[in-house]
């Protein structure tokens, strides 16, 4: 009875969960309106970690939808899925943040946030055992930013024990998807660091990168959110099926962090296939393990070259021998470079389930040093347009003052800092 | 379903000409019947209707109502209006006197538009309270008239007063000696730029020089008509708005609030220049479709442009690209145009500058299509060209008894010029800035932190370090230097006051 509350906040936020449901769903063998699909569907798996089961054998994802701008959210309310969820989980009718932190944060934000944590306490109370939040968002928009980082705080403070997770989509280096993501980033992630216990950082780019050179058509933003989907899925593989060697939040709160504000992760995915309807894909474990780390696979850009890695985790799910783990495992953490204080080897965890399609499958987690770059990009953009006051009225005007705005950038500096000094 | 619902105010000839356009556009694409206002036989209304119209009646007597009001000096135009749109606008939104502006600005700022100054507020107010949440305001009226400029800026003076919280869009016609019907264009226009720049909160700039060039090279109309140069406005419009009028999976709503915070880096620092692509004319576009990366080079071509400049030779401090239509090669269009962003001029002080928007439905005449605002400092160069002429007029004082006449004062018309002036310089000095590599070497911050007032980076700020290379927009020599000190005194006597003192 370990259960997860999913909190989806912003267009990105929804786009992943649209993605994140149907997988789980099909894991679980439910169908999109969340009925069992088969009589034999619900053996052997534990779906009240992501389900509540009401009445007439229906099971309701425990997940929180919010956004700022209903669009996506009403998509999938009128989609396959539109029986799914309760009307009591979503939180849509309100005017966009506008892109602007200070108005998700503050304006909007101060309208519903009391709403949404009546949300969170009533899905908290059909909980047994809470593990934790999953929550989901990106960094540089408004809703996603700036809600979610009210939100992120806000469930600290309620609930100081549990942990939190986010899935974390940050800018990318290549093309902005607005031209004030420098700050709204950099106000996200001085809230993160204060408040979450894990942030899974993933970014648009490094998942177009994959999503091209792995596919063998042009990928769309669907394959990128079906990347995301399935990172979140194998992160909660082995809570939800048996295994022989689990793993829960805390455990990789405790294995994954090495300091308090150092835990922001890089997740990566193998194999990436298409799944289409010609049967499994199979890898050989030593090529599974090998693609995990394969730095290409990472699904953020981050700087592989001068730095180290602090910690690391590995999930595999389906068809995986203990054997082969053990003896491709050993190389693996060999051929990696990790931190001289770091003598310890890989966490390893193994579910028997596989993910709809593939036979088996890996995820790595890790914590890299090289994830201060992403922080280092975002801090000196924010000081180009903070030092010439551009757009800094946008956020004055919404009750952001100067001076909280150069705490966040000095928090996220400092946060980079750690990371170097870390080496 | 729509939070932000939007209202559009047409003002003057111009003005309602496009909006009919526009609302006869939107209407095509939503499946609504441009004449009655209801759906089309047996058919949904497709999109988000309720995003620009209200909906009225149930079942089978429903009917939507443009979130629209129409406001002349002057009849004619309106009522040709009514004739053609059958019962699609509401009579009580349509609003006019039988007079005239007579293109002076003075008669539609100061007399004889302050008299429906507040049946059209009424008109709002009630609008307003048809709305869950007011997006914004979308103005189209051209500056070069009397009713566009003069009551145009008159309302959007007293809106923004009003509802300080709502975004106003202006949509700017610019007038050009070519499409010239009005001698006095100068001088309406530099009357409401100041205005624009004070109290609307972007101004989108379609330059009629730029349409007839376009109309001419990549329409091939040999004499484009002011209904051609129309279509040409509509496209652009319809392609700004149709995130806030449709919902799609991937369609984030760019509204206009979230488009002001994206584009206007510095208060004042609002003019926009529009560009379309692919710009093939409607009627061939059925047989000619350009890939993702063509589409972006056109984007950015100077000859896309909505107005009479060359944006690759300014910079551009921001601007927003709006996809439009089936686009499965998003992530490919998302790579050509950060491509394109190397080879574009950008400030140093905005590393990011793009905010990218995509809608899945389509327009009318393209599969896919793209639209563009953009920041670009080279707007200065469009609205010197018309301080230029003003101060050709201004300096043999002609004309200029029409406005004396009406109440304006020769102090008030210099202070007004010289506020232009220093939005020109503002341009200038972001231009210049952006050039410099070095970080350190940027205008003292400091000063214009301290300075924080609303042209901050005019007047008060210290002059930017570097030097006047060439001067280009440099306002008139002997009055620029002159009038910006003796500026601040002469300032306080502002429109406003001059109406209050008129109506005393």
């Amino acid at each position: 009875m370990r259960e997860i509350l999913s909190i989806h906040v912003g267009q990105t936020g929804n786009q992943i969960a649209d993605r994140f449901w149907r997988l789980i769903l099909k894991e679980h063998g439910l169908k999109p309106n969340g009925t069992p699909a088969g009589p034999q569907a619900a053996n052997n798996t534990h779906q009240e970690v992501f389900f509540n089961r009401v009445r007439d054998g229906k099971f309701v994802p425990r997940a929180i939808l919010v956004d700022l701008e209903p669009g996506v959210i009403s998509r999938i309310e009128q989609g396959d899925m539109g029986e799914l969820f309760d009307q009591g989980q979503i939180v849509k009718k309100l005017p966009g943040a506008a892109n602007n932190w200070a108005r998700g944060y503050h304006v909007e934000g101060e309208r519903v946030i009391d709403q949404i944590m009546n949300l969170v306490d009533d899905a908290v109370e059909k909980t047994v055992s809470l593990q934790g939040f999953m929550v989901t968002h990106s960094i540089g928009g408004g809703s996603g930013s700036g809600l979610g980082s009210l939100i992120v705080e806000r469930l600290r403070e309620r609930f100081p024990k549990k942990k939190i997770f986010t899935f974390s989509v940050a800018p990318s280096a290549l093309i902005s998807d607005s031209a004030i993501e420098p700050y709204n980033s950099i106000l996200t992630l001085a809230k993160l660091k204060d408040n979450a216990d894990i942030s899974i950082v993933l970014d648009n780019e490094a998942l177009f990168r994959i999503a091209k050179t792995k596919l063998s058509r042009s990928p769309t933003y669907m394959d990128l959110n079906q990347i995301v989907g399935l990172i979140m899925s194998s992160v909660t593989a082995s809570l939800r099926f048996p295994g022989r060697l689990n793993t829960d939040l805390g455990e990789f709160v405790t294995n994954l962090v090495p300091f308090p504000t150092n835990h922001f992760l890089c997740p990566s995915f193998a194999p990436m296939r298409t799944t289409g309807n010609e049967g499994l894909v199979r890898t050989n474990f030593a090529d599974l393990a090998r693609e995990t780390f394969n730095p290409d696979n990472f699904a953020c850009a981050i700087d592989f070259e001068n730095n180290v890695y602090l910690a690391a985790c590995a999930l595999f799910r389906g068809d995986v021998k203990q054997k082969e783990i053990d003896e491709n495992m050993a190389a693996i953490r060999k051929s990696l470079n990790f931190a001289t204080y770091v003598p310890t080897g890989i966490k390893i965890g193994v579910a028997d389930t596989p993910p709809e399609g593939y036979a088996s499958s890996g995820l790595a987690l890790v914590n890299h040093t090289g994830i201060s770059s992403v922080f280092d990009r975002l801090v000196d953009q924010f000081d180009i347009m903070f030092e010439n006051n551009a757009y800094t009225h946008w956020y004055q005007n919404n009750g952001v003052t100067r001076d909280q705005m150069a705490e966040a950038r000095n928090s996220v500096a400092d946060l980079s800092q750690s990371y170097k000094d870390a080496i | 379903m729509k939070v932000n619902n939007n209202i559009v105010i047409s003002v003057g000839q111009a003005g309602i000409q496009i909006g009919a356009c526009f609302w006869k556009a939107v209407c095509q694409e939503h499946g609504i019947d441009f004449t009655t206002g209801q759906a089309l036989e047996g058919q949904e209304p497709k999109g988000c209707i309720n995003g620009f119209f209200s909906k009225l009646g149930d079942q089978s007597t429903v009917s939507y109502v443009p979130r629209a009001i129409m406001v002349d000096l002057e009849p004619s135009v309106l009522q040709e209006l009514k004739a053609t749109s059958g019962s699609l606008f509401n009579p009580a939104n349509i609003i006019h006197r039988t007079e005239g502006a007579g293109g002076n600005f003075a008669v539609g700022y100061v007399g004889e538009g302050r008299e429906l100054l507040d049946e059209v507020l009424g008109r709002l107010e009630s609008e307003v309270s048809k709305c869950d949440n007011v997006g914004g305001i979308l103005f189209l009226h051209s500056l070069g008239g009397g009713t566009g400029s003069g009551l145009g800026c008159l309302l959007i003076e007293s809106i923004k007063q009003k509802y300080p919280e709502i975004p106003i869009f202006s949509a700017a016609i610019l007038p050009s000696p070519q499409v010239s019907s009005v001698v006095t264009e100068p001088y309406n226009t530099v009357f409401a730029l100041d205005i624009l720049k004070r109290s609307a909160d972007a101004c989108i700039v379609f330059d009629n020089e730029a349409l007839v060039r376009l109309a001419h090279e990549r329409w091939n109309i040999e004499e484009p008509s002011l209904d051609d140069l129309n279509a040409l406005i509509t496209e652009v419009l319809t392609g700004i708005t149709a995130s806030m009028r449709f919902t799609g999976f991937l369609t984030v709503e760019i509204s206009m609030r979230e488009m002001i915070t994206n584009l206007v880096p510095l208060p004042g620092l609002h003019f926009l220049t529009p560009s379309f692509a692919p710009l093939t004319p409607p009627e061939q576009s059925k047989f000619e479709e350009i890939g993702a990366e063509q589409m972006i080079n056109a984007l950015f071509s100077d000859d896309s442009f909505f107005a009479a400049c060359k944006p690759s030779e300014g910079r551009y401090m921001a601007a927003a690209v709006l996809y439009r239509g089936v686009m499965d090669d998003k992530p490919n269009a998302d790579a050509a145009l950060a491509a394109m962003r190397e080879r574009i001029p950008l400030t140093s002080w905005i590393p990011t500058a793009f905010k990218i928007g995509y809608v899945e439905a389509p327009g009318i005449s393209h599969r896919k299509s793209t639209t563009m605002l953009a920041n670009n400092t080279e707007i200065a160069r469009v609205l010197e060209r018309i301080c230029t002429n003003f101060d050709k007029l201004y300096q043999r004082k002609a004309f200029l008894n029409w406005y004396l006449k009406e109440g304006m004062t020769e102090e008030l018309i210099t202070a007004i010029r010289a506020a232009v002036g220093d939005l020109l310089t503002s341009y200038k000095r972001a231009e210049s800035s952006g050039a410099s590599k070095a970080r350190k070497a940027m205008p003292t911050s400091a000063a214009s932190t301290t300075g924080r007032s609303d042209n901050m980076l005019a007047t008060e700020t210290t002059p930017a370090p570097a030097p006047v290379a060439a001067p280009v927009y440099a306002a008139p020599a002997e009055s620029a230097p002159q009038t910006v000190d003796p500026g601040a005194d002469v300032k306080t006597i502002s429109l406003r006051d001059l109406v209050a003192k008129k109506r005393l």
